[in-house]
C-alpha cells in the first residue's frame, strides 16, 4: 500500500474506501456491497463523481464541436481546420457518455473536501495581482497577491504574513525589478 | 570511437563555468522542492520556465533536468527521515527506509539510497549515449503517416499505463489535443477557439497550463485536506554503510537499475511504478522477505535505483523522437519548442551541442548529489520545518511574476487562474492532470501529421495501415489496449497504483 503512505493524505480516503473491498470475492461483493451502495446512491449523485465527470466531459465535446463546426471542415484529403476539432469533440462525448453510464451504475461519491475558501481566494488573489500589475504597480500587485493569497489558508496569521509579505515583495523588487531588471513600475505614477 | 569522442564533447559543453552553475542551481532547487511537499517537480519546473528563457537552450534545459532529478533525490531523503514522501517516487522507499531510520540507521540508508541512484543515473546516461543516435537515425527516416502513428501510440500508452482511471486519462488527453489547437491554424490561418480574445491567436500560453493545472490547483487541493506534518528530532550520525549494507545492496541496484531503465522508455508509467516493481522483485528473491517492511536495506538500495533510471531513460524518446514519455517531459519539450528549437530526431545532429551537454550534464549533476548532499541532509531536514501557510503564498507570488514576465499581459494571469479551478476541479472527479499536457504539447504536430499524411495519400486513410513501421506502431497501440482492458490486467494494475 505505498500510496495510502503517500504524503497529500488526499488519496487516503479513496484508498482506505478500496482496501475493505479488495479481500472480497466478486461473487460476495456484490451481495456485501448492497445496502452500501444504496447508502451512497441516496447520499449522492450531485457527489456522484463519475456522473460528474462525465457530464463535463459531455459539455466540453458538445461547446467543442459547436464552435468548431463553423470553420471549414474540408475533406479526408484536405482536411480544413474544422476536421481534427469535431473528431475531438465527437470522442469527449462518447468518453463522457461511458464514464456517465458507469457512475449511474457504480455511484461512487467524491473524497475530500472541496476546500471552498482556497477555491475562490487563491483565483481571485492572481486575478488581483492582474488588475493591480496594469493599473497601480509591481509593489501593491505583490502585497496584495502574497497576503491575500495567504488568507486561504486557516492557519492565517495576520501580522506574521503582513510581515512575510513586505519582505518577499522587497526580496522580489531586488530581484525581479533591480537585478534581472523586468520593466514594471513600482507603483504607478510614482516614477 | 563515436560515442566516446561524443562523451567528450558533452563533458566540454557541460563543463563550461555557465553550465556547471546552471546544472548546480538546477540540482539545489530541485532538492528543495523534492524536500518540501505540496509542490511537485511538475509545478516547479512550470514556475521556473520564464527564467530560463533568458538562458541559453543548453543552460536551460541542463536547469530544468537538474530540477527534475534533484527532487527525486529530495524526496527519497524525507521519505527515509520523516516517511514523508517529497515526491511520488519516493513512496516505495518510505516502507524500509523509515524503518530503517527509526532503528537509528538512517545514515547508511540515504547513503545506500544516494550511491544507488548515482549509479543508476550513471548507467541512464550510457543508456540514452548508446541508444540516442541510433534511435534518432531511425526516427530521421520517418514520414508523417509514421509521427502520426507513432504520437498515437505515445499517447495511447501514456493514458493507460499511468495511474488512475484509463477511460479518464484518455479523455485529459483528449483535452489536451483541443487546448493545443487554439490559436491561428497553421495550413489556413482560420481563428480557431480564439473567440476574438487577440491574446489567444497565438494560443493558450504553455506556462499558463502547466502552472494553472499543475501549480495553483495543487495548492487549492493541499489547503484543503489537514496538514499533518511530523516533527523531525532524530540528528543523522555515521552516514556511512557498513561492508555488510554494502553487500546486500548490490544486487538490488543492480536489478533495480535494469527494472527502472526498461519502465523508462515505456510512456506514461511513472517512477513509482518502477521503484514498485523492483521492490516487488527484492522481496520475491530475498532469503528472507520477511525482513522487508522492518528496515531491509534492499528496500531502498533497489527503488532508489530504479526510479533514477527511469528517470533519466525518460528522456530517450524526448531526445529522440520529440515525444515525451511523462508530464516533466512534456514541460521540456515545451522548454525546448520555447527556445526555439524543433524537437525530434534532428536536435542531434543540428544541436549536438544541446544533446551531447545535456546527457553529460546529467551525470555530472548526479555528482554533484552526492556530493553536496549527503552533508547537508541536516540543512533540507531544517527545511521540513518550514509552515505551509508561509509557503503557498511564495509559490503564488513566484507563479505569478514567471506568468507575467512571459507577456506581460494580465489575460494570462487570468488564464492561470481559471486553470487552477479547471485543474482542481479535475483532480476532484479523478482525470490525473498530466496526460493532458502531454496531449496539449503534441496535438498540433498530431493534427499537421494527420493532414500531411492525408494529402500525401490521397485522402485514403490507409496509409497508415499500408507502410510497414506506422503498421507497427498502430498494432502496438490497439495491443496495449486490448491487454489493458483485459481484467486480470487491470486488478493488478490497480493493486500497484493503490
Amino acid at each position: 500500500m505505498p500510496r495510502a503512505a503517500g504524503a497529500s493524505g488526499k488519496r487516503s480516503r479513496s484508498a482506505e474506501e478500496r482496501c475493505c473491498h479488495c479481500p472480497a470475492k466478486p461473487g460476495d461483493d456484490k451481495r456485501s456491497r448492497g445496502p452500501r451502495t444504496e447508502f451512497l446512491m441516496k447520499l449522492t449523485l450531485s457527489n456522484n463523481k463519475n456522473v460528474w465527470a462525465g457530464l463535463m466531459l459531455i459539455v466540453i465535446g458538445a461547446a467543442a464541436i459547436l464552435v468548431a463546426r463553423n470553420y471549414p471542415f474540408g475533406t479526408a484529403l484536405r482536411m480544413g481546420p474544422g476536421f481534427f476539432p469535431v473528431i475531438l469533440g465527437g470522442l469527449l462525448i462518447v468518453f463522457g457518455l461511458t464514464i456517465l453510464a458507469i457512475g449511474l451504475r457504480q455511484g461512487e461519491s467524491m473524497a475530500g473536501s472541496w476546500s471552498l475558501r482556497a477555491l475562490i481566494i487563491l483565483p481571485l488573489s492572481l486575478v488581483l495581482f492582474g488588475l493591480l500589475m496594469e493599473y497601480a504597480g509591481f509593489v501593491p500587485a505583490m502585497l496584495v497577491l502574497i497576503f491575500g493569497s495567504a488568507t486561504a489558508s486557516t492557519e492565517f496569521r495576520f501580522v506574521e504574513v503582513l510581515l512575510f509579505s513586505i519582505g518577499l515583495t522587497a526580496l522580489s523588487v531586488a530581484v525581479f525589478v533591480w537585478a534581472l531588471g523586468l520593466p514594471y513600475p513600482l507603483i504607478v505614477g510614482l516614477d | 570511437m563515436d560515442l566516446f569522442n561524443n562523451l567528450i564533447y558533452g563533458f566540454s559543453v557541460a563543463l563550461s563555468l555557465q553550465n556547471l552553475l546552471y546544472c548546480l542551481i538546477g540540482v539545489t532547487v530541485g532538492t528543495l522542492i523534492g524536500v518540501l511537499p505540496g509542490i511537485g517537480p511538475l509545478g516547479t519546473i512550470a514556475i521556473l520556465m520564464p527564467i530560463t528563457y533568458g538562458v541559453p537552450p543548453v543552460g536551460a534545459l541542463i536547469m530544468l533536468a537538474g530540477i527534475y532529478y534533484g527532487a527525486q533525490y529530495g524526496g527519497s531523503t524525507t521519505a527515509i527521515l520523516v516517511n514523508l514522501p517529497g515526491e511520488t517516487s519516493a513512496v516505495v522507499t518510505c516502507i524500509d527506509g523509515y524503518q530503517m531510520a527509526r532503528q537509528g540507521r538512517a545514515g547508511p540508508a540515504l547513503a545506500i539510497a544516494a550511491l544507488g541512484s548515482f549509479f543508476a543515473g550513471t548507467v541512464g546516461t550510457l543508456l540514452i549515449a548508446l541508444f540516442g543516435p541510433p534511435l534518432a537515425e531511425i526516427a530521421l527516416k520517418f514520414g508523417s503517416p509514421e509521427y502520426f502513428s507513432l504520437m498515437l501510440m505515445a499517447l495511447v500508452a501514456a493514458a493507460v499505463l499511468a495511474q488512475g482511471d484509463m477511460l479518464k486519462s484518455l479523455a485529459m488527453v483528449v483535452i489536451g489535443l483541443l487546448l493545443g489547437i487554439v490559436g491561428s491554424d497553421v495550413n489556413t490561418g482560420v481563428q480557431r477557439f480564439s473567440f476574438g480574445v487577440t491574446e489567444l491567436s497565438d494560443g493558450i500560453g504553455f506556462i499558463v497550463v502547466a502552472v494553472g493545472v499543475f501549480a495553483i490547483s495543487e495548492i487549492i487541493s493541499n489547503l484543503g485536506d489537514k496538514d499533518e506534518r511530523r516533527v523531525v528530532t532524530d540528528k543523522v550520525t555515521n552516514l556511512f554503510p557498513s561492508k555488510e549494507d554494502l553487500k546486500r545492496s548490490i544486487g538490488p541496484i543492480l536489478r533495480g537499475t535494469g527494472i527502472g531503465s526498461f519502465f523508462g522508455v515505456l510512456p506514461g508509467t511513472g517512477p513509482a511504478i518502477a521503484s514498485f516493481a523492483s521492490y516487488m522483485v527484492e522481496k520475491k528473491l530475498a532469503a528472507d522477505p520477511s525482513r522487508f517492511g522492518r528496515g531491509a536495506i534492499e528496500g531502498v538500495a533497489g527503488p532508489e535505483a530504479a526510479n533514477n533510471a527511469d528517470a533519466q531513460c525518460k528522456f530517450i524518446p524526448m531526445l529522440t523522437l520529440g515525444l515525451p514519455a511523462s508530464g516533466v517531459m512534456a514541460l521540456m519539450l515545451g522548454a525546448l519548442t520555447i527556445q526555439g528549437i524543433q524537437p525530434g530526431p534532428e536536435v542531434m545532429t543540428l544541436r549536438p551541442d544541446l544533446f551531447w551537454g545535456l546527457i553529460a550534464s546529467m551525470w555530472i549533476g548526479n555528482l554533484m548529489l552526492v556530493v553536496l548532499n549527503l552533508p547537508m541532509i541536516g540543512l533540507w531536514v531544517k527545511l521540513l520545518r518550514v509552515p505551509y501557510w508561509l509557503l503557498f503564498p511564495a509559490i503564488m507570488a513566484f507563479s505569478a511574476i514567471g506568468i507575467y514576465s512571459v507577456n506581460n499581459s494580465s489575460f494570462e494571469i487570468y488564464l492561470t487562474a481559471l486553470f487552477g479551478i479547471f485543474g482542481f476541479i479535475c483532480m476532484k472527479l479523478g482525470f490525473p492532470p498530466a496526460p493532458m499536457l502531454l496531449g496539449y504539447v503534441l496535438g498540433p504536430m498530431m493534427e499537421e501529421n494527420l493532414r500531411r499524411s492525408m494529402l500525401m495519400s490521397g485522402g485514403d486513410p490507409s496509409v497508415f495501415f499500408t507502410r510497414p513501421i506506422s503498421v507497427a506502431f498502430i498494432v502496438a497501440t490497439v495491443l496495449i489496449l486490448i491487454v489493458m482492458v483485459v481484467p486480470t490486467v487491470r486488478e493488478r494494475r490497480r493493486e500497484i497504483a493503490d
